[in-house]
């Protein structure tokens, strides 16, 4: 598959002042998304996620190193005319209206003014600022901003989509709208970066991720195989349980909630859940739910950048006097 | 590319005429064509004369004031608010923007020059006086001087500083009109080393007076139109330069 954005040995500094030695921020990175995945950037603050999204989109140039866009340099500006940019904390000339906003950026990207005219309404629509396409920039809320960043960046309908932090500041209703329209452009095949420091966001948003540390890539793939598909614990509940297997049960788990009947455990591993369920359900109980709890996204990153070893997935269950019991699909069931 | 440095210029156009320091400083220039008036009754010269020469000189510290405060500082300002980066990250190369930035600018400063000139005419007409076409040639000349002012201003608030850029656009306008006046009055012989070092400046420096037609009209003295039509040529090439030197500076520039 095409690579729309590769991205080779990038090496970067800074200079803090004129007379300081250079800071690195970036030291050879290289990475390559393909044409029609929705791609995350993680890594704590200065890692150099931004750094490299800028190096992208032409605002910075790398020290060393090379990022293509579609098979060009990427401080071509030709190269750019495939991309919708949309900067953290974005900003635009207060003294316009989204209308006129949009009607620069889209002619800046090559749209004819009937083409602007004819999406412009649409878009703004999409994002919710129809109510606002008349009034000035100056005074959006930050989520408005957001909200119009983002039909400034998709204008155009670039093939590839940079988005850094496009979640930061937005209300509940604005986060849904966004996310929705990210996944609106997965579905129509378009590229996307996405950079945010939200990893649930991530986790749900994107197929594949690049973890940078001070720097570095220090990990990449698909999030499937980079999170165990493997349950770490259950949470169990059920009521009208026998009090000896109640007994057991607390005995196993490492959070015990007794109540009016019901039982709630949180039980670790992978097996002992499924076995208590099927105890239960032998023993005449009632088990009412039994939910696996998987490693997050966030946990996997904060442990990645403690430098923590990876953690088994399945830990040794503890022994649990065996009964016949059904199998736990039926249990399920 | 036309059309993108024209949507640029448009943009800037249109901002500069939205920000309050345009309208502050027009409207500044207004009450002085205005208040010319006032000084012309006190006047004990010609009443109109007082009036042209009084709002004339309005007009040209108009244009300087202009492209300090809003040339030196529009670079600048997009680059602190970031409102750059939606437009580079398009196809635009950091030479479109600027080229368009600077016609914006201009388009803006003359406008402005064009307001207060056609007040200046209307208000010489209420009073029974008659524009002549001297008055229009120190018009025509502020505009070149306009063309000039802001693209200095614009190399050197690429170059530097807002601040410092607007302070040295203004030392740069008044070194550029009496470049002239300085070498005249070193070249009595009495001073060689100053009389070569002005010569060497007035010649390696725009030279504002060739469009300066304010004292001219003043004392009534006969328009060269060809020194005004040279002098333009002169202003446009240095205003190239200057726009020039802006662009490579822009294009080693991170953001």
């Amino acid at each position: 598959m095409e690579s729309v954005l590769e991205v080779r040995n990038l090496v970067k500094g800074f200079r803090p002042s004129p007379f300081k030695a250079k800071v690195a921020a970036l030291r050879g990175v290289t990475f390559a998304v393909a044409e029609g995945e929705c791609f995350g950037l993680l890594g704590q603050n200065g890692a150099g996620k931004t750094t490299i999204l800028k190096i992208a989109a032409g605002l910075l140039a790398a020290d060393r190193g090379e990022a293509f866009l579609l098979g060009r340099p990427s401080g071509e500006a030709a190269a750019r005319r495939a991309l919708g940019y949309l900067p953290e904390n974005p900003y635009f000339h207060e003294h316009l209206t989204p209308l006129e906003g949009l009607e620069i950026y889209g002619r800046l990207s090559g749209l004819s003014a009937a083409e602007v005219k004819s999406r412009a309404p649409a878009l703004l629509e999409r994002v919710g600022l129809t109510d606002a396409a008349r009034r000035r920039l100056r005074g959006f809320s930050k989520g408005m901003r957001q909200r119009f960043g983002l039909a400034a960046a998709l204008l155009h309908e670039p093939r590839m989509v940079i988005l850094d932090e496009p979640l930061s500041g937005l209300d509940p209703g604005g986060r849904r709208l966004v996310k929705e329209l990210i996944l609106e452009q997965r579905r129509v095949g378009r590229t996307v970066v996405l950079c945010s420091h939200v990893l649930a966001d991530v986790q749900e948003l994107c197929d594949r991720v690049v973890v940078l540390h001070k720097g570095e890539v220090v990990r990449e793939g698909a999030i499937a195989s980079l999170l165990s598909s493997a349950p770490r614990s259950f949470e169990l509940c059920a009521e009208q349980v026998a009090p000896a297997l109640a007994s057991r049960i607390e005995q196993h788990s490492s959070l015990f909630r007794a109540a009016g009947g019901t039982i709630t455990a949180k039980l670790p591993g992978e097996s002992l859940g499924p076995q208590f369920a099927a105890q239960i359900h032998a023993d005449g109980g009632r088990l009412l739910s039994l939910v696996p709890e998987r490693e997050s996204l966030e946990e996997w990153f904060v442990r990645l950048v403690a430098g923590e070893p990876p953690v088994d997935p399945l830990p040794p269950a503890p022994a649990v006097p065996r009964r016949e019991v059904a199998p736990i699909a039926e249990v399920s069931a | 590319m036309r059309d993108r440095v024209l949507v640029l210029a448009r943009a800037t156009f249109l901002e500069a005429v939205r920000d309050r320091v345009l309208l502050v400083v027009g409207v500044f220039t207004l009450g002085v064509v205005l208040f010319s008036r006032v000084l012309g009754w006190l006047s004990i010269e010609d009443e109109l004369k007082m009036v042209q020469d009084f709002s004339l000189s309005g007009m040209s510290w108009l244009a300087l004031l202009l492209a300090m405060l809003v040339g030196a500082f529009s670079v600048a300002k997009e680059v602190e608010r970031r409102t750059l980066y939606p437009i580079l990250s398009r196809d635009v190369s950091r030479g479109e923007f600027l080229l368009g930035k600077y016609f914006g600018l201009v388009g803006a400063i003359w406008t402005c020059l064009a307001g207060a000139g056609l007040a200046l005419v209307l208000w010489l007409l209420v009073w029974g006086g008659h524009p002549t076409t001297a008055l229009l040639a120190a018009l025509l000349g502020l505009l070149c001087e306009a063309l000039l002012l802001v693209a200095v201003a614009l190399f050197l608030g690429t170059l530097t500083a807002p601040a410092v850029a607007a302070v040295a656009t203004c030392g740069f306008a008044l070194a550029a009109h009496s470049t002239e006046a300085l070498r005249e009055l070193t070249s009595d012989g009495k001073r060689p080393h100053f009389a070569t070092l002005w010569s060497i400046v007035y010649r390696a420096m725009p030279n504002l007076e060739d469009v300066n037609f304010i004292n001219a009209t003043s004392a009534g003295l006969p328009i060269r139109w060809t020194q005004l039509l040279l002098g333009a040529l002169s202003v446009s090439l240095w205003s190239a330069l200057f726009v020039g030197g802006a662009v490579l500076l822009f294009r080693r520039r991170e953001f």
